[in-house]
Formats: C-alpha cells, sequence, structure tokens
C-alpha cells in the first residue's frame, strides 16, 4: 500500500521527537545561498526559531525575500509572495 | 179499344208486370242501390275529409319544417358568431402571450449581454492583473542581481521585526 510521502515524513518527525532524537528543523527558502549570519539575523528577528536549525534551499523563483517552513507553519516573507498578494488584492477591486 | 190497336189485356198485363217490376225494383234494387249510392258518397266525403285532413297536417309539417330550419340557421349563425368571438378572444391572447414572451426573450437576451459584459472585463482585469505581475516578475527577475536579492531581503527582515517587536 503506497503511504502518502508527507504523512511518512511527518511520522518520522513525531516518532524521532518522541525518542528525543532529532531536533526540530526548519526549511528557509531564498533566492540565493545565505551565509551563516544572515542565518543569524534571520533566527533573531524571528524569535519562533530559536529552537530550530534552519536548513537553506535555493529557490529563484522567490526574486527575493524568504520563505520559512517550521512544523505546521509557514511564513512567506518573499517578493514573489508579495506580488501573489497583490494580484490577489487587484482582483478583490471592482 | 181495339179499334185503337190497343190490347187491354196486355195493357193490364203490361201494368202488373210493371207494378211488379216497380215494386221489386223499389223493395229489392232501388233502396240497396241507393244505400250503396250513400255509401259511396259517405266514403267519397270521407275520402275527401281524409284528404283535407292530410292537406293540414302536410302544411303544418311544412311550417314545422320551415321552422326547424330557421331555429337551425339561428343556432348555426349564433354558433358561427360565438366562435368568431372565441377565436378573437384566443388571437388577441396569442399576441399578448407573444408580446410577453417576446419582451422575456429580449430582457432576458440583455441580461445575458450584461453578465457576459461583466465577465469578459474581469476576464480582461485578470489577464491584465495577471501580465502585469509576469512582466514585474520578470522585470525584476532580471534586474535583481545576488547583491540587490540580499538588501531587498534585509528591508523584508527590518520591516517584519520591526512589525512582530
Amino acid at each position: 500500500m503506497a503511504i502518502n510521502v508527507k504523512i511518512k515524513e511527518e511520522l518520522e518527525d513525531y516518532l524521532q521527537n518522541r525518542a528525543g532524537k532529532k531536533r526540530n528543523r526548519a526549511l528557509i527558502k531564498t533566492a540565493y545561498r545565505l551565509s551563516e549570519q544572515e542565518i543569524e539575523s534571520i533566527k533573531r528577528a524571528i524569535p519562533a526559531l530559536k529552537d530550530f536549525e534552519l536548513d537553506n534551499e535555493v529557490d529563484d523563483s522567490l526574486l527575493a525575500g524568504f520563505v520559512i517552513k517550521f512544523g505546521t507553519k509557514v511564513i512567506d516573507l518573499s517578493l514573489s509572495g508579495k506580488l501573489k498578494s497583490f494580484k490577489k488584492l487587484m482582483y478583490e477591486i471592482d | 179499344m181495339e179499334s185503337l190497336g190497343i190490347d187491354v189485356k196486355l195493357l193490364i198485363a203490361q201494368l202488373i208486370n210493371f207494378a211488379l217490376f216497380f215494386f221489386i225494383f223499389k223493395k229489392f234494387i232501388a233502396k240497396p242501390f241507393s244505400k250503396f249510392l250513400n255509401i259511396e258518397v259517405e266514403k267519397e266525403k270521407e275520402k275527401e275529409k281524409i284528404l283535407t285532413d292530410l292537406k293540414q297536417k302536410e302544411e303544418k309539417m311544412l311550417n314545422e319544417e320551415k321552422k326547424a330550419r330557421n331555429r337551425a340557421k339561428q343556432q348555426f349563425d349564433e354558433a358561427i358568431k360565438s366562435a368568431k368571438e372565441e377565436a378573437a378572444k384566443v388571437r388577441e391572447n396569442l399576441l399578448i402571450e407573444a408580446k410577453t414572451e417576446s419582451e422575456e426573450v429580449v430582457a432576458r437576451g440583455r441580461k445575458q449581454i450584461e453578465e457576459e459584459k461583466e465577465k469578459m472585463e474581469k476576464d480582461v482585469k485578470k489577464n491584465i492583473g495577471d501580465l502585469s505581475i509576469a512582466i514585474v516578475s520578470k522585470a525584476l527577475d532580471e534586474f535583481l542581481d545576488t547583491d540587490a536579492k540580499k538588501n531587498v531581503t534585509k528591508v523584508i527582515l527590518k520591516s517584519y521585526a520591526k512589525k512582530s517587536g
């Protein structure tokens, strides 16, 4: 029986946490490779990431800024995200 | 008498003969004959009466027939008149219905056109929006080098920190 990949990952995370083996990890996507300093400044600016280890992934489609996924939360501070919000706002205006 | 050539005996015999004949005729022929004639006359009268009755009846029947024909014609004319009036009413109703329906069709058509126009305007707006965003994204993608991206990221982070601070 094929198991959904996302469910499998979350189950692994949960079990690892229960076993105390895995530290909290968060994924940060940026348009360019972040330096350590930049990662630290992001952690300082977002206190919720204090206990998380950030994995950096490069995604050109973001243009600038970043997207952070940790746990079930997502923080979208990318330029492409802003443009999408602006597009949505334009649709709502008559 | 004999010199005149008249035979008295013969005469008397003839007279007796005649009397007898007369008597017999009157008793046995005249009465029945007269009765027969009366009967015939009566029959004739009856026939005439019957004929007169029949003629009267025929006349009456003809009159009745004429009256019946007139009544039938009158009824027919009334039926035709009523049917014409009914047809006129139906025609009028049909015209009104057709007019109402055509007005409804026109109104529906107008409404549809308005809806299509609105939809088209929305689509055009959406397309313009999509196109604008695509153009801006493309332009930014080409314009922003790594340093510019870093600067923009710094600015975004600063404003986020200010907002949540």
